[in-house]
């Protein structure tokens, strides 16, 4: 998956999660929602993990912490090359 | 106020109240269904078919004199 598929399936399952959050606020013990809760927070965790470890964090405290911050090295979001 | 007469998911909750006094106004307790892949969810802005209401800004059914 290129960086822009691993974007997109990234808001996917944010919305996803944020829908099934606010179903579950009203019916917290729905068997069905809480069974789909739990397989989109994998399927995000997932997806961050491919997308940060391909194309650096997404916020800054999934900046790595050995070395260097390399939240820093991302293409800012007015430069162009991240608006390509 | 709210017994169980159809199953909602929820467990106990109804659409409706047991008792609903008339002259009153109830919005339907929203029960589960099958929602929307997640893709079709992002761009529809919900994952309930049944909220999927875009407001499509002309007549439903045309009242015009012809």
């Amino acid at each position: 998956m290129n960086g822009n598929n691993l974007m997109c399936a990234i808001q996917m399952y944010d919305f996803y999660l944020y829908e099934l959050n606010l179903y579950l606020d009203t019916h917290p013990t729905d068997r069905q929602a809480l069974d789909l809760f739990k397989k989109y927070t994998e399927l995000k965790a997932a997806a961050y993990d491919a997308y940060i470890s391909k194309y650096g964090p997404i916020t800054a405290d999934q900046s790595s912490t050995d070395e260097r911050f390399n939240w820093v090295d991302d293409p800012w979001p007015w430069e162009r090359s991240a608006n390509r | 106020m709210y017994t169980s007469t159809k199953p909602s998911g929820n467990g106990e909750m109804s659409a409706f109240p047991a008792e609903t006094p008339i002259g009153m106004c109830y919005v339907p307790f929203q029960q589960w269904e099958t929602p929307y892949a997640e893709n079709i969810a992002l761009e529809r802005g919900t994952m309930f078919p049944s909220l999927d209401l875009p407001f499509c800004g002309k007549e439903v059914n045309c009242n015009e004199r012809k």
